[in-house]
């Protein structure tokens, strides 16, 4: 029931918030922050739960259109409880930044927020294929909605973009999975099921087709390139709460996608796809780096660098060892905290500026060291500088992809000196140097202090002790469906191999 | 005539009584408020006999009529829908300066034709009820004829109609001079005999004109080129009859023609229908595009979603039929939402039907924004919509024949993809920060029913399970 609990107290949340909203803002926004921590709560009660049950995770199922064997499905595990604590701690942030900024219908705002994190967290925790597409098509719906109805220029085309995108690919995965779900009852003995658990390993003619419409829905979420070309304006555009949201954790349904349901669905197909999708990758990362540099707005290039990151993830989930798939969750929330760091700073300068174009900044280390300051620190842990979560996720990416494809692991390796360029350029640009006219830059205020120090402990918690991360997603991971793709010869790295010395020597890049 | 027989035509006896009754009503009390009573009255009457013909079916009213669980279903689903009809017509029509009440007659005149063709087993009862469902939408689309576009349009309908009526005509008969028979049963027994390839040329010409005279009320691609004229020109709540009872009709013939035969064993029919079905998708969607009236592009997304429809049948059996059923029952109450917004927005004097109409509209009109937008959602096929569960149904009728259709599905992804492009622009719009002039207010019964069409978008959209055990209690199915 907390399971139910998780989803529901968001919708019933966001339609309070909608209510208060038309009486008093701060109302409206005080019942977000309620809900939120509820649902913290709600996690929190599932994570110790989670420690006391045999099977590694939690089910909560009844029959939802048993005529097409439907059900209402969901479960958590180590895979899926990290990354709902890291949803709904960005949604936090996103209150909190939206706080002074979103003015006009506050609480339909916070209404379309909750229900985006009410899809999110559906996707995180479904069990029933169906049940996943569902919600994998419904979070797109509110937050089209908060790109378009409070944010920037060119708002309404970017949201639908969006849309589109998503709707497209998504429509792929359907189809892909009623085949799955066909096929699987048309095995003698089965019926029709959109169960996770039914459809594992099952023996279907012509997977690759099929994992490719998975691929495709969840390469277009990450995005990676090239299905990358609603990412960059649907970041810009929408206003900084709603990026948070997006880069934060939208994002990562794909990620989750792909490590939870490709790989395990479609063993095989997956294994011939690894060199394909390394290749992916590495395009991904160095593209999405050369795309940062090329940028002069700075919300933009935060943007992209973020798309370069999604490469490492890709790699991490498709080398398909135990390495790979630490490695991605690890990345997928550091990055989800670094990037929405770095929103927040650019939102900084741009709520100070007026502007977000780096060719008028320059100097800020001058008029406000301390922002400077967070500000490298935030950069360099996105870079994946040691003790960021980043770094962690990173090294046990390439380690992983290695081991799995010599050549493509060396040149995603190389990939990694592509985001120091935009990195450094960012700093220097923005930080450092002489501004091309003199203007006022103020220091970090208390609030943003509270958020950016909470987020850069985040982030160094996941770089100096990810083992509690491991620990968590040990049991979720699918050994099984690993070995049915692998060559019988190859040696499996056991735990001992996973385990991250955080006494490597590391300093703080500060 | 029996008493079963009395029993299972009971639904259409009632509307045409009360049809006969209401224009002898109408002649001697001129009361639009009494008369629209009454006309809800005898369509409520019809659908509470529906269940006194429920009760003796499976029953064949040999040769016209074939009185079936699928034939009341789709009986209730038209009656509904022009019940809803109605209720869009009562604000519409109320301050017309000209006659008013004939437009329920015409209204009631025109379900009948619709009920008619539902249990239709034979050409003779095909082409009754198709011309009784044709002539008074002449009528009716230009009934405001003092509107520019109404009269063009009422001309254009009839003429085209009339044209494709004629088709159809001929195609009937070649089919009953090679086959020697007029009803759908017995002709399947002739025709089972052929296996493989059609070879006569008579029967392929015969079911090809068959076939084009349903496409043409289907507006399918390449016989839609009245829908977005008479969509523009008729009055709004006509626009809504157009495109629920009048297709839901056709898509209940063309469903038991086609499927008793089952045609689409037939290579010519398969591609050909394949290639329609291709070319309606990509033409509707992409046609829509430009529109600046909402009518318009209502007309040209029509033709998207009868192509999407036809994909379900296409895949063949019971479950086709099914599915193509779920989509019509979700295409058919989003339409109704979606043109009742736009005739509660409208009166017989001046129509919102242009974009720029609608901009801003949620500072003045939250509700009905919010309902557009959801009607909106569910013709793009979003989640906790109808329009999602029948998009899922079409595409799981689809993949059971996996290879032949998988082209198809693909169009309906990329189909589905670019009709977002619009739908989501009339959502953008009504949302813009503009103030919006509109000051007249509605009465109870546009709320209420387009509250009603609302929540069983929702319901249907959530909980389908009712609805697919009421199909499954109804032994839905045509002749398998």
């Amino acid at each position: 029931m907390t399971l139910v609990a998780l989803l529901i107290l968001p919708l019933l949340g966001g339609i309070l918030a909608w209510i208060a909203g038309r009486i008093n803002a701060s109302a409206c926004r005080w019942i977000t922050l309620f809900t939120l921590a509820a649902m913290g709560g709600c996690a929190w009660i599932l994570c110790q739960g989670l420690d006391s049950v045999g099977s590694g995770r939690i089910e909560y199922s009844v029959p939802w259109i048993p005529e097409l064997g439907i059900s209402l499905a969901l479960f958590a595990d180590g895979l899926s409880l990290p990354l709902v604590f890291l949803s709904i701690a960005i949604s936090f942030l996103a209150v909190f930044v939206s706080w002074n900024t979103i003015h006009e219908r506050v609480g339909a705002f916070h209404f379309n927020l909750l229900w985006v994190l009410s899809g999110a967290l559906g996707v995180f925790l479904a069990a029933d294929l169906f049940l996943f597409f569902f919600f994998w098509e419904l979070m797109v719906v509110p937050m089209a909605f908060l790109i378009a109805f409070w944010g920037g220029e060119e708002r309404e085309a970017a949201a639908t973009k969006f849309f589109i995108f998503t709707q497209f690919s998504g429509l792929l995965m359907l189809i892909s999975t009623i085949a799955l779900a066909l096929a699987n009852a048309a095995i003698p003995g089965g019926e029709l099921s959109f169960l996770y658990w039914d459809l594992l390993n099952s023996p279907v003619e012509g997977s690759r087709l099929l994992m490719l419409g998975f691929f495709i829905a969840f390469a277009v979420k990450l995005p990676i390139a090239p299905f990358h070309t609603w990412q960059a304006d649907a970041y810009t555009s929408a206003p900084t709460g709603a990026t948070l949201i997006l880069a934060g954790f939208l994002s990562k349904t794909g990620g989750y996608g792909l490590l939870r349901f490709c790989l395990p669905l479609f063993p095989e197909a997956a294994q011939a796809f690894i060199p394909w999708a390394f290749a992916f990758g590495a395009f991904t990362i160095i593209y999405g780096a050369m795309l940062a540099y090329g940028q002069s707005d700075a919300k933009r290039l935060v943007a992209f660098s973020s798309l370069g990151h999604m490469g490492f993830i890709l790699v991490g989930a498709f080398s398909g060892n135990v390495l790979g798939y630490q490695g991605a969750l690890i990345y997928m929330l550091s990055h989800g905290l670094a990037t929405s760091a770095l929103f927040i700073l650019v939102d900084g300068m741009e709520r100070r500026l007026g502007h977000r174009d780096m060719d008028q900044m320059g100097g800020i280390a001058g008029l406000a060291p301390r922002y400077a300051a967070i500000g490298m620190f935030f950069v360099l842990a996105s870079l994946g500088l040691p003790a960021s979560g980043n770094f962690v996720g990173e090294f046990l990416i390439l380690l992983g992809a290695f081991q799995e494809h010599v050549i493509l692991g060396t040149l995603v390796t190389v990939g990694i000196l592509f985001p120091a360029v935009y990195s450094l350029y960012f700093i220097q640009k923005v930080f450092h140097g002489k501004p091309t006219s003199p203007f006022q830059f103020a220091e970090m205020s208390s609030r943003e202090y509270l958020i950016l120090a909470v987020l850069a402990l985040g982030i160094l918690y996941l770089g100096l002790r990810p083992q509690g991360v491991f620990e968590t997603v040990e049991p979720a991971i699918p050994h099984s469906s690993f070995e049915v793709a692998r060559d019988s010869d190859y040696a499996f790295p056991e735990k001992t191999a996973v385990r991250f010395d955080p006494s490597e020597p590391s300093s703080l890049p500060l | 005539m029996t008493t079963l027989d009395f029993q299972a035509l009971l639904p259409l006896i009632v509307l045409a009584a009360g049809t006969g009754f209401l224009l002898v009503f109408i002649s001697f009390v001129r009361n639009f408020a009494v008369a629209f009573g009454l006309a809800v009255l005898i369509q409520l009457g019809a659908l509470i006999s529906l269940g006194v013909a429920q009760s003796v079916t499976p029953l064949a009213l040999e040769p016209m009529f074939k009185v079936d669980g699928f034939g009341t279903f789709y009986q209730g689903l038209l009656l509904i829908a022009s019940l809803a009809v109605t209720c869009f017509t009562f604000d519409y029509f109320r301050k017309f300066d000209d006659t008013r009440e004939e437009v329920l007659v015409l209204i009631l005149l025109a379900t009948l034709g619709a009920g008619t063709l539902a249990i239709s087993n034979h050409f003779i009862s095909f082409f009754l009820g198709l011309e009784l469902l044709s002539v008074p939408l002449y009528a009716m689309v230009a009934y405001t004829y003092k509107r520019e576009n109404a009269l063009e349009a009422g001309v254009k309908y009839l003429l085209l109609a009339a044209a494709s009526s004629a088709f159809l005509l001929f195609g009937m008969a070649l089919l009953y001079a090679e086959l020697g028979t007029m009803e759908f049963s017995v002709m399947s027994i002739s025709l089972s005999a052929i296996t493989g390839v059609l070879e006569s040329g008579i029967i392929l010409a015969g079911i090809a004109l068959v076939l084009s005279g349903i496409a043409f009320k289907l507006s399918l691609v390449p016989f839609h080129w009245w829908t977005p004229d008479v969509y523009q020109g008729a009055p709004a709540p006509i626009s809504a009859f157009l495109a629920t009872v009048s297709k839901g009709a056709v898509v209940a013939v063309g469903l038991r023609f086609a499927a008793e035969m089952d045609l689409t064993r037939f290579p010519e029919v398969y591609s050909a229908l394949g290639s329609i079905i291709f070319l309606s998708i990509v033409f509707g969607n992409l046609l829509a595009l430009g529109q600046q009236n909402v009518k318009r592009l209502l007309a040209y997304s029509s033709i998207a979603h009868m192509g999407y429809l036809a994909i379900a049948f296409l895949a063949g059996g019971q479950a086709g039929v099914e599915a193509a059923t779920i989509y019509l029952v979700g295409y058919i109450f989003t339409s109704l939402g979606t043109f009742g917004v736009l005739s509660a927005l409208s009166s017989s004097e001046s129509e919102t039907e242009t974009l720029s109409d609608l901009r801003g509209l949620y500072w003045k009109r939250p509700g009905l924004s919010s309902l557009l937008t959801l009607f909106m959602l569910s013709l793009a096929g979003i989640p906790l919509t109808a329009g999602f569960i029948g998009k899922f149904m079409v595409v799981t009728a689809g993949a059971t024949n996996f290879d032949g259709l998988l082209p198809l599905l693909i169009t309906l992804a990329v189909g589905s993809a670019i009709g977002l492009v619009y739908y989501l622009r009339v959502i953008w719009t009504l949302f813009q920060k503009e103030e919006h002039p509109l000051e007249s207010s509605r009465s109870l019964v546009a709320v209420g029913s387009l509250v009603t069409v609302s929540l069983v978008v929702l319901v249907i959209g959530i909980f389908p399970s009712p609805l697919l055990k009421l199909m499954h209690s109804l032994s839905f199915g045509i002749g398998f």
